[in-house]
This record gives structure tokens, C-alpha cells and sequence, in this order.
């Protein structure tokens, strides 16, 4: 046993959270404070699943099992029917006991369940009110549902993300950075609003809106358009923002493609790496303002250079010199390179009939501890029982009765 | 030594220097960033939530002449709109921390700072006296924060990392382009690379303030730009490590929905459209065209996934009757998912940006007026009430030495005259441009 395995509680320990969230902008935030050790309860309408069935090892994971996979573990799960007034009562109970609500209904469905922030603060003044939605909850959007897609198109990323070929189509970014910046800022409120009632005693409402979040994320581009007068549009692939080249991605001879980014300094190395020392004596490419006016010809160059190797291995020659690049690897091949399998970023978990699954691990590291154990998702309702009696503290015949009724599965 | 009663005013001092009153009052935070959003996006984010931010600069080499502001309606330099985008709401302090005087004005701060947060390579810290270690015997309760590339740890870890590197090796690019086979992979146009780590690193910093808090000790945190990268690929992880393939669809929802993507309107901007089955009926009046609800082809999602190029090209020529902003006026009313794609200038006049402070404007001390996207966490005890422009270089040296350090005026300009410390002379203001 090394240092490395005496384990602290988690840093989130003893924090307890009351998730309402679905799809993805809330769950994959929920989640984050889960993997931290909080105690995240998921809360659903009933009925409960029945226990999952057994997989046997190599049964294919589906991609909705991906969705509970990913964004679902390191949660309990508990069945509550909050639109009947004693479904309500267990949930102000909980809340009572309990540090955050976090939720991304629409505007105004909270407020419709009685539920909005000042019914929460009623019962306990302490509690964080966390709620996401595509626009807010006032202004002539706050109805309109959000998809990734959509407010990435309104949030001006898509006008910058394309081939830079004259009339080729905006792209969204594969992943729904969208949903993700969204939920990622809600838990940055939350985490902020516990630090102030650590002075204050008092809880209070976080808010966060998609929109909001992506035209966030414009960062320095809007000093940039609105001070500089600096227009965007689809960026050369083969040019980085400083006008580095070479850049971009090249195709190679397994017909993979390599991102390569030659900031002056690695110009020497590069060209070493790739076995094209001749460049470095051709006039054409002495500097950075002749690469960059002699660009087509390198560019045509390297492009018949890279072609003569596969991906990996023109990979593996600049990174032994020190030189940044990066394959454009598959999201399996992402988890694969010996990098990431280095930081651990791929969790184990193997389901009781012998299937494994894996999943993303926790990028949040403290140095010098390990990662803290991570639990899979539950099948829905699975801890209704034991929060109501063990947290709620409420009797069998009351736990019963809410069941028969059913408030509660 | 100090008393409960100089913490007590340093505190305060501490939460008079913030940019905004935010949760995070009294929290100080030393920045050991260059410019790249991986760090100073992170910090701003600390910032705008109510920390005093302190970026740590080096002195310049000489007495450089100060900015001079631009003629009146010439627009500032995009390298200098670079730096305000990044760095609102912070203080400056220009400290050499190669000279011995300078690191001890550094680590003096560091015995009362809560966070120190950098994004160097690793091993760099340490050549500064500036990582984990040495300061923990400054302050054992400090919380380091370091983001990088690839992390500390691994056999990367010395490697530099651009944002278009890690957006290829961390799985991002080969999900996003045009979806033509003979179409290069496109990396996502903001820097996601150095911007996801930075959403993470800000986590890490709240959470581990939250447990020095409740155990008392502080901690060091690592954070690996290609980490966050693999972290946000979220749902897809698990069915592609059982065989699941992803690759750019640019016409179809991540579920399969169509039709999805950007379409072009009668008035060339183009029109994204998100048409998952629920809305499907709907999307056809709107369309204009009804009869879709019920074409065999196209009733449902199944049906729609079999007839894709008919239905695109059917699509194609409906989207090219009526201008972008007449869609977005249609769809929102129908409540159906649909949005013109918006420059990054058009995002930022969305009915909703004004009402929610999602564009600040200030004046800047060169003379020029410029804006600043807010911020997208709205906290119920926290409305708006300004940002406080980025700071010219150095510009809070003295302030910082007399407020948090008790330092008289002698002593400091001492450490000038030996460039251990920096400060522009009285009415100057130095800006630095980007060099990213």
C-alpha cells in the first residue's frame, strides 16, 4: 500500500445536492459534483425501473446506456411524484436537508410545482437554487427550449468554425459544447454560492442560460469586434490565430491527418524531424513572413512529405523532438494514447453479468492523491428506500402508504 | 507575526482591491499566467465572481514609452482588445521573479494569498520558487493551481501544447467539419483546448477552497488541458470503448434527428435547424409545406434517416423561400428549435443579451470605449453593477505594496530603481499587446 492509497474522503463529502436535471446541459454539471464525493440524488417522476438485467461481458453498450453511463453514475436515485402536493412534502423534507437544488426545466416550471427559489428558502434559508435553461427566465426567448445546435448558431461559434474555403458550410463543434459550457458554469455558481454562505449563513439563486454561456466563451473575440472592428469568419485551417506556419491538419499515407503548429521556434526541429533539413537552407521559408507569403509552396510540400508516412509515425518523430502536434484521433483513440492512459482517464466498471463499461474519469486532479472511487449509475428509484427512511427518517408505515399512493416509488 | 486585528484590515484590504462584490470577496488570487485563455480566462472567471485578482507581470526592460492613446474614433489595436477580453476585473503588479527581492515580495503576498494559479509548463514553477512546494512553506494552507497541456504527470508532460494540437489529440476534431470525405477535420473556432481546462481548473479552485475549509489544509491541483478535452466527450466515452464509431455530422442531431444543420435562407446567411421527431409536424407547416407530415417518404424519423438527400434537397429549396430572420421569427413562434447562425457581432444583439448584462461596456483609460462579453453566472445577491477595465501593466504595483504588504514608498521605490518591481509614472498607462 503506498502513500497514494490512504484515502481522504472525497472534497465534496458531506455535500448534498437535489438534482431535478435531464438530458445533458444539467447531468453532465450533477455529475462533476458527484465524481467529487457529494451527495448527488437524482429525482425522477415514478415509476421506478426494474432492476436492470444482467449483461454478459461483451454485450455492446447502446448509446442511450451511454448518456446514464457518462452522465448518470455517482448518484442515488429517487422516485417522487412532485406534481401531487405529498410528493412536494418529501421533497421540501429533502430539501430541509440538503445544500443545493439543481435543476433545467423550462422557466416557470419550478414556480408552477410551488417549488421556485423563495418556496425553497421558506423551508431552508441556506439552500442554493440552481437553475439552467436555454435563455433565462425572463425576455421574449425565455419559453424557447434550446438545443445544441441552435445556441451554438446564436452564440457566433459556428460563423467561426468551418473548412475557411469561400461558401463551404458553418460546423457546429462535435461535441455540444452547447449543453456542456452550460452546466460547467451552473456548478462554478453553485460551488461560488457555498463559499458566500460560508460568510453569510444564507443561500441565494444561481441562474445560468446557454446562450449566455457560449457568447461567454467568445472571450477576447468581443473586445475584438466591438472595439477593434476585427470581422470573423471561418479561420484558415492552415494558418494559427498568431499566423503561425506551418499549421493545420495534413493528411498522411494511412490516410489519417496530423495538426501540426510550427510557432517560429519549432521551425528548426520540425523540418530535422521530418527529414526535410533542405528547408531550412531554402530562402523561401527563411523566416516567418516568407513561410507566410511562400505558404502554397510549403504547404504543397509538406503535404506530399506527410503523405510518405502514417499518422503515428510522423506523431511519434516530432514529439521525440519536442515538436506540438497531434493526431486527429478518434474519441476511442483519444483514451487510448499512452498520454491519457498515463493520467487514468478511462474508468473501469464491470456491471454484475460480467459487462464492462468504461467511461471518462474526473480531469479535476490533486496532486499526489488518487483519484477517488468512482460509483456507476443506479436503475431508477433504486434509493428511494433508504433516503426516506435513513435521511427522512420516515416511519415504514409512511413509507408504505406514500408507495401505495403512488407518491413515491 | 501578525494579529487578528492586521488580518482583519489586510482581509478587507484584500476585498477592497476586487474588480466586482461577488461571492468570492476577501478571496486572493496570484496569477502566474501568459495569455492564453487556459490561464487568464480561468482567473477572469475567479474575478468576475468576486476575487481579487492579482496578475503577477514581468517589469518591462527599460522605461518604455507609455500607450498613447488612439486618435479619437480609430479603434484600439486587436492585440490590446486581446487582452481585455482576458483580464477585466484584475489588478496588475509587475515583480521580476528571477531577482531575489522580487520573489520575496512574491512569496510575502503568497503568506496571504488563497490561490495561486499558473499555466506553465511544468517545472517551471519550481525554477521560480513558485510551485507547490515552495509555497506551502510560505503558506501551508495555499491552494496551487496548474494548468498545462498535457498535466505533470505522464510521458507528455514536458510537451507544448496549442489549443489546434489538443483539439486534434483529444478526439474533438475527428466528430466536427463538413462531413465530406475529402474535406479536411475542422478544430472548433473558439480555443476550447485552453478554455475547457480553464472551466476545470476554476471547479478545482472552488472545490478545493470548499474542503481547506472543512479539513484545513490546502492543496495542489494539476489540471491537463488534453483531460478536460477527453472529460467532455461525456456520453460517447462508453459506447465507444465498445465499438461505436463518431465521425462530422453536420446534417443530422446527435441522436439522428433530421432535418438538422445549417440550411441557407433567400438572404444567404444560413439557418440551423434542429428538427428532432417531436417537432417534426409542426416544422412542416412552418416550412410551408404540411403535406411532408404525411409524404411516406418523410413521416417518420426512420423514414427521414432512409431519405436523407431527398429530404435535404427538399429541405434546401424550402430554406432558400424566405430571408434568416423571417425563419427565426417563424420557428421561436412555433417554439421549435431553429436559429440563424449569428457572427460573433449579431450573437451579441440577441433580444436577450442586453436584458441579461451579457455585453459590458467601459471606458478604457487609452481613451477608447470598448465591451466585454459578462458573465453567464446571474447569482440572485449579485446583480450587475459594472466591470472594472483591465489593468494597464503594473498598474496596481504600488497599491498592492502599501495595501496587502504595509510597504512605505521608500522601500518600493528602492526595489523600482532595482527593476525587482514596476510601476508606470503618475497619468501613464502601458498596455501590452498579445503575443498569442
Amino acid at each position: 500500500m503506498t502513500a497514494l492509497d490512504a484515502q481522504a474522503a472525497p472534497p465534496l463529502a458531506g455535500l448534498r445536492v437535489l438534482d431535478l436535471s435531464t438530458v445533458v446541459a444539467g447531468p453532465f454539471g450533477s455529475e462533476i459534483l458527484g465524481q467529487l464525493g457529494a451527495d448527488v440524488i437524482r429525482i425522477q417522476p415514478p415509476p421506478a425501473d426494474p432492476a436492470w438485467a444482467a449483461r454478459p461481458r461483451g454485450a455492446p453498450v447502446s448509446e442511450a446506456e451511454g448518456f446514464t453511463w457518462a452522465l448518470q453514475r455517482n448518484k442515488r436515485s429517487l422516485c417522487v411524484d412532485l406534481k401531487k402536493a405529498e410528493g412536494r412534502e418529501v421533497f421540501l423534507d429533502l430539501v430541509r436537508r440538503s445544500d443545493v437544488v439543481y435543476e433545467n426545466f423550462r422557466p416557470g416550471v419550478m414556480q408552477r410545482l410551488g417549488l421556485d427559489y423563495a418556496a425553497l428558502a421558506a423551508v431552508n434559508q441556506r439552500i442554493i437554487a440552481c437553475a439552467i435553461s436555454g435563455f433565462g427566465s425572463t425576455g421574449p426567448w425565455a419559453e424557447v427550449g434550446a438545443y445544441d445546435v441552435a445556441v451554438q448558431a446564436l452564440g457566433g461559434s459556428m460563423s467561426i468554425t468551418g473548412t475557411g474555403e469561400p461558401g463551404s458550410i458553418p460546423c457546429r463543434w462535435g461535441v455540444p459544447v452547447g449543453d456542456i459550457a452550460g452546466s460547467m458554469y451552473a456548478v462554478i455558481g453553485v460551488l461560488a454560492a457555498l463559499e458566500e454562505r460560508e460568510r453569510t449563513g444564507r443561500g441565494q439563486a444561481v441562474e445560468v442560460a446557454l446562450l449566455d454561456a457560449q457568447l461567454a466563451l467568445n472571450t477576447y473575440r468581443v473586445p475584438q469586434a466591438f472595439g477593434a472592428g476585427v470581422k470573423f469568419e471561418t479561420p484558415s485551417p492552415r494558418q494559427g490565430g498568431a499566423g503561425s506556419v506551418p499549421y493545420g491538419p495534413f493528411r498522411c499515407g494511412d490516410g489519417a491527418w496530423l495538426v501540426i503548429a510550427i510557432a517560429s521556434n519549432f521551425w528548426k526541429p520540425f523540418c530535422e524531424a521530418i527529414g526535410a533539413a533542405e528547408l531550412l537552407a531554402d530562402v523561401r521559408f527563411a523566416s516567418l513572413a516568407l513561410r507566410q507569403q511562400n505558404q502554397p509552396s510549403l504547404d504543397v510540400l509538406l503535404e506530399q512529405r506527410f503523405l510518405g508516412a502514417p499518422a503515428a509515425e510522423w506523431e511519434a518523430k516530432l514529439i521525440a523532438r519536442g515538436v506540438p502536434c497531434g493526431k486527429v484521433n478518434t474519441i476511442a483513440g483519444a483514451f487510448a494514447q499512452a498520454q491519457a492512459q498515463a493520467r487514468g482517464m478511462l474508468v473501469r466498471f464491470e456491471e454484475p453479468g460480467g459487462r464492462e463499461v468504461f467511461a471518462a474519469a474526473n480531469p479535476i486532479r490533486f496532486m499526489g492523491e488518487a483519484p477517488w472511487p468512482q460509483h456507476p449509475p443506479r436503475p431508477k428509484g433504486a434509493d428511494t428506500a433508504p433516503i426516506l427512511a435513513d435521511l427522512l427518517l420516515y416511519p415504514e408505515a409512511r413509507i408504505a402508504s406514500l408507495r401505495e399512493q403512488g407518491i413515491v416509488a | 507575526m501578525s494579529t487578528p486585528a492586521s488580518d482583519a484590515a489586510r482581509a478587507s484590504a484584500i476585498a477592497a482591491l476586487a474588480g466586482v462584490a461577488g461571492p468570492l470577496a476577501g478571496t486572493l488570487v496570484l496569477e502566474l499566467c501568459g495569455d492564453e485563455p487556459s490561464g487568464t480566462f480561468g482567473t477572469q472567471m475567479l474575478a468576475d465572481l468576486g476575487a481579487t485578482v492579482v496578475k503577477i507581470e514581468r517589469p518591462p526592460a527599460d522605461e518604455p514609452a507609455p500607450t498613447a492613446p488612439p486618435a479619437p474614433g480609430t479603434p484600439v489595436s486587436r492585440d490590446i482588445a486581446y487582452t481585455f477580453g482576458l483580464n477585466r476585473n484584475k489588478r496588475s503588479l509587475c515583480l521580476d521573479l528571477k531577482q531575489a527581492e522580487g520573489r520575496a515580495v512574491f512569496h510575502a503576498l503568497a503568506a496571504v494569498a488563497d490561490i495561486v494559479y499558473d499555466n506553465y509548463r511544468p517545472g517551471v514553477t519550481a525554477r521560480l520558487g513558485a510551485d507547490a512546494e515552495a509555497l506551502r512553506r510560505v503558506n501551508p494552507h495555499i491552494i496551487c493551481c496548474s494548468v498545462s497541456g498535457f498535466g505533470h504527470t505522464g510521458p507528455w508532460s514536458q510537451l507544448s501544447a496549442y489549443d489546434a494540437t489538443v483539439q486534434a489529440l483529444g478526439g474533438g476534431m475527428s466528430i466536427t467539419g463538413t462531413g465530406k470525405p475529402e474535406d479536411p477535420p475542422v478544430r472548433w473556432g473558439n480555443p476550447i483546448g485552453g478554455i475547457g481546462g480553464a472551466l476545470y481548473a476554476v471547479l478545482g479552485v472552488l472545490v478545493a477552497l470548499r474542503r481547506r475549509r472543512a479539513e484545513g489544509h490546502g492543496s495542489a491541483l494539476d489540471i491537463a488541458l488534453l483531460d478536460a478535452q477527453l472529460a467532455m466527450h461525456a456520453y460517447r466515452v462508453p459506447p465507444a470503448h465498445g465499438g461505436v464509431t463518431y465521425s462530422a455530422q453536420p446534417f443530422r442531431g446527435g441522436s439522428g434527428a433530421l432535418p438538422y444543420g445549417p440550411f441557407r435562407a433567400r438572404c444567404g446567411h444560413w439557418f440551423v435547424l434542429g428538427i428532432t421527431a417531436q417537432f417534426w409536424a409542426t416544422a412542416c407547416k412552418v416550412f410551408g409545406r404540411p403535406e411532408w407530415a404525411e409524404d411516406p417518404r418523410f413521416r417518420t424519423e426512420k423514414d427521414r434517416q432512409a431519405n436523407e438527400a431527398v429530404l435535404n434537397v427538399e429541405v434546401t429549396k424550402a430554406m432558400l423561400t424566405e430571408d434568416a430572420d423571417e425563419w427565426q421569427r417563424r420557428f421561436v413562434a412555433a417554439g421549435i428549435p431553429g436559429a440563424k447562425v449569428a457572427s460573433i457581432e449579431e450573437a451579441f444583439s440577441h433580444p436577450h443579451v442586453a436584458l441579461r448584462d451579457m455585453l459590458v461596456s467601459f471606458d478604457h483609460p487609452i481613451g477608447a470605449r470598448l465591451k466585454v462579453a459578462g458573465s453567464p453566472v446571474k447569482l440572485s445577491a449579485h446583480p450587475h453593477a459594472g466591470y472594472r477595465a483591465a489593468p494597464g501593466l503594473g498598474a496596481d504595483t504600488q497599491a498592492i505594496l502599501r495595501e496587502l504588504l504595509g510597504k512605505d514608498a521608500d522601500a518600493a521605490e528602492a526595489l523600482r530603481a532595482r527593476r525587482a518591481l514596476w510601476w508606470p509614472r503618475a497619468g501613464e498607462v502601458h498596455e501590452r499587446p498579445s503575443v498569442v
